[in-house]
């Protein structure tokens, strides 16, 4: 990630520090709010599935058309996603716009109508919309919107959008004096009334199992690990060493060697916790997949085993593009479906995102700084551990 | 004393210009934009497909020699990756693009492995069986976005519209005297531009790549075909969604700035939706789709009464749809680099001059072309 300087502004009692991502040279302001999300069941997932589809389309005191327009005049548009430990809502603006770019997504955490039609035409689209195999194998989460009500959807909109529940971020050009008042008038009345009465939903997220066409989804999925872990640099590391990049060992065993895949990647996936190592790899190879998922642990594991330095220093060399030069082949995937990026966007959202996640901001240098303390034998246990502890999954292809 | 010096530094910095293109004598282009904010400098080699067009039987041929020729000699991704550098490679409709994103201090370095890349490789059977097995795997996996869009362009343009990425029917016809013929014609040298962006001297950067391009021979083959003619029509495609392409001319073009700011109006009305244009000379397509459901792209274009309300903004997500890419080393070095491959006197900001000047009324033909009457459209059947 490229460096900003990070400014963390303390606000008013019952709201979480506003941070911003200071880069004068920009010429737009990105804003963010990042929504905390619990652990989840089946059907609570699914009315956030329909909370992020809806809660920006009728706001109070704000006309859609209007803030496209604001949007579109910075060439941004207004993005709402959900990941399974948070919903992220965010807009760009001119700098002239700031302020009011950070108003309104204080109206979508408060004042969204959450229309009846506009849920049910979330409800009724969303099992049929496809996405990319690369996609489907990141998240193969199956909605269940059985017996959803309005109701719930508002209940858990009351539940989510509270003060003490949001961080704010803010990148770009940033008048850090205008943001804070912004801020601070958007949440100073914003009261948390008794909460929705809440039973845990027992009934865990659905997954699919299989794929069309012609490519199974190969995973070996790794143990998870807390957000505050302190070994989280050797594991980024690890997962680098092991699949990010084009001397990585998934491309140099899957792909060069074996020739099973065209894409092999890992992935640190965010769970409600901490977060999740994961590889994965697409293959249309007639082995039962699988007997193909036991073969890539093997061949990783043998890997993994005869890594020297030079394996260490590519992988350093490769975390330093990663965060300090933008590379795009990060295992950073805290994006629905492809990795945080050096965009403005990304950098606002990941400062306000692992702030939340770890309690301070993303520093890439200070991280930069562990990786680089990382000894061989270390390194080689985190990735022996990420493989040894993972389990297979498979989505397989019926084409 | 030292205020002199420093006098004479800001107008040494000043008096450079915004960027200098050079053309050598044997045809190959340099292109070189200091920006001395950016933490990286982005190097970007093009080789033109002006003397290599896709045909039904050589019909992903340049992709195959992307695959064999990016690889280098085997270790070349591992040594860059531990510099902190990255090489990445793709075949376009136009031109084959290899870049390299490297820190401040190691343009030598890109260029260095810009010349290696640069020796005509000897191709095996053996290769080129071993990377037709990951390329299957590559084209099974391609999105039902570019799926609707290669299904658009061959609708509107025929075998003049073939996508780059070839199929595999044809691609295991591959032999290495067909792919080294496919080699001399991609990398001749009056085909080939070098663009450099990034915290570089202007001078320096555009010395050292000439060094690498000067030798290289000009080409001895034919002249290019004469431009595709496109025409509206309908094509079915193997993924999901649906997706309509406005035939426009090149991208300097008043129809083309219209159609992508059409494009981009209606993707900021219908959710979900992707647009594609890749900026080139020649007639093409600027697509417009979806691939969450086969219906109500269609219908929201051709039951739009007016644009009128849409025009504002669609002129400012066209104009900054051009601005973004010139925002980073990385863009501005693809984007002029690309350019530059189809003709020296090719640059973006004709591009944004006639975004600007679009009028109300050159916005609704916009819309226009991409209605059911005028439009060429890519529906999925899966």
């Amino acid at each position: 990630m490229i460096a900003s300087l990070v400014l963390v502004i303390a606000l008013s009692q019952n709201a979480n520090p506003v941070t911003e991502v200071v880069d004068p040279s920009a010429k737009i302001v990105s804003v963010v709010a990042i929504v905390k999300l619990p652990t989840m069941g089946a059907h609570e997932y699914a009315e956030a599935k329909l909370l992020a589809e809806t809660m920006a389309n009728e706001v109070d005191g704000y006309s859609q058309s209007d803030m496209k327009d604001m949007a579109a005049r910075a060439g941004e548009s207004r993005k709402i996603t959900l990941m399974p430990d948070h919903l992220r809502i965010q807009v760009g603006a001119l700098p002239a716009e700031a302020t009011t770019a950070v108003n309104y997504i204080g109206h979508i955490l408060r004042k969204s109508r959450l229309p009846e039609d506009a849920l049910t035409k979330a409800e009724a689209e969303i099992p049929f919309r496809t996405r990319s195999l690369w996609a489907t194998a990141i998240e193969p989460v199956k909605y269940d919107f059985h017996r959803i009500k309005r109701d719930d959807v508002v209940d858990l909109y009351h539940r989510l959008c509270r003060p003490d529940n949001v961080w704010l971020s803010v990148g770009g050009p940033v008048d850090a004096t205008a943001i804070e008042t912004a801020w601070n008038d958007a949440t100073r009345d914003w009261t948390v009334g008794r909460l929705p009465r809440w039973s845990p939903d027992p009934k865990p997220v659905g997954e699919i199992q299989d794929v069309p066409g012609s490519e199974s989804m190969i995973e070996l999925r790794g143990k998870e690990f807390l957000g505050d872990d302190p070994a989280m640099p050797t594991k980024i590391l690890a997962l680098i060493g092991l699949g990010s990049g084009k001397g990585s060992a998934m491309f140099a065993r899957l792909r060069q060697t074996k020739a099973w895949s065209y894409r092999q990647e890992t992935i640190l996936w965010p769970t409600t916790q901490g977060f999740e190592p994961r590889l994965i790899m697409a293959s249309g190879d007639q082995t039962p997949p699988m007997d193909l998922a036991n073969a890539m642990k093997d061949e990783l594991v043998d890997a993994v085993k005869s890594w020297d330095q030079s394996d260490l220093s590519r992988a350093e060399g490769m975390a330093q593009g990663i965060f300090e030069r933008g590379f795009t082949m990060s295992p950073l995937y805290f994006n629905p479906s492809w990795p945080v990026t050096s965009s403005l966007d990304d950098r606002t959202f990941l400062a306000g995102y692992w702030t939340m996640k770890t309690g301070r901001p993303w520093n890439s240098s200070t991280i930069l700084g562990s990786m680089a303390l990382v000894s061989l034998s270390d390194f080689k246990d985190a990735a022996l551990d990420i493989l040894n502890s993972s389990q297979p999954h498979v989505l397989t292809a019926h084409g | 004393m030292l205020s002199l010096i420093a006098t004479f530094a800001l107008l040494s910095a000043q008096d450079q210009p915004p960027r200098l293109r050079t053309i050598l004598d044997n045809g190959s282009i340099i292109l070189v934009e200091p920006m001395p904010q950016e933490p990286v400098i982005s190097v970007q080699l093009f080789a033109s497909a002006k003397y290599v067009p896709e045909t039904t039987s050589t019909h992903g041929f340049r992709h195959l020699v992307e695959h064999l020729v990016a690889v280098g000699e085997g270790t070349l991704d591992r040594k860059l990756e531990t510099q902190a550098c990255f090489l990445q490679a793709e075949t376009l409709r136009d031109a084959m693009q290899i870049e390299l994103t490297v820190g401040p201090n190691q343009l030598q370095l890109a260029l260095d492995t810009l010349s290696g890349l640069l020796k005509k490789p000897t191709f095996t059977q053996d290769e080129i069986d071993k990377e037709l097995r990951v390329m299957r795997d590559e084209l099974a996996m391609e999105d039902d976005s570019l799926m609707l869009a290669s299904a658009a362009w061959h609708a509107a343009y025929g075998d003049a519209g073939l996508d780059p990425l070839g199929t595999f029917d044809s691609m295991y016809r591959a032999t290495p005297e067909k792919l080294s013929d496919v080699y001399d014609r991609q990398f001749a040298g009056d085909g080939l531009v070098i663009a450099i962006a990034g915290p570089v001297d202007i001078d320096k950067a555009t010395a050292m790549a000439s060094a690498l391009l000067a030798p290289l021979a000009r080409s001895h083959f034919p002249l290019p075909k004469p431009d595709r003619i496109g025409k509206p029509g309908r094509a079915q495609a193997a993924g999901f969604g649906e997706c309509r392409g406005a035939i426009v001319p090149g991208f300097d073009s008043p129809q083309t700035a219209s159609a992508l700011a059409a494009a981009l109006a209606i993707g900021s009305e219908v959710p979900g939706c992707f647009v594609i244009y890749t900026p080139t000379v020649q007639n093409g397509l600027v697509l417009v789709g979806r691939t969450d459901s086969t219906n109500g792209l269609g219908m929201y274009i051709d039951g739009l009464a007016s644009g009128a309300e849409l025009y504002g903004r669609a002129k400012a997500l066209a104009r900054e749809w051009v601005l973004r890419q010139l925002a980073t080393a990385s863009g501005v070095a693809y984007l002029r680099g690309l350019l530059l491959s189809q003709g020296p006197a090719n640059r973006p900001e004709l591009m944004i001059d006639q975004i600007n000047a679009m009028t109300p009324k050159e916005f609704e033909n916009g819309l226009t072309a991409f209605t059911t009457e005028h439009a060429v459209i890519a529906v999925g059947t899966r």
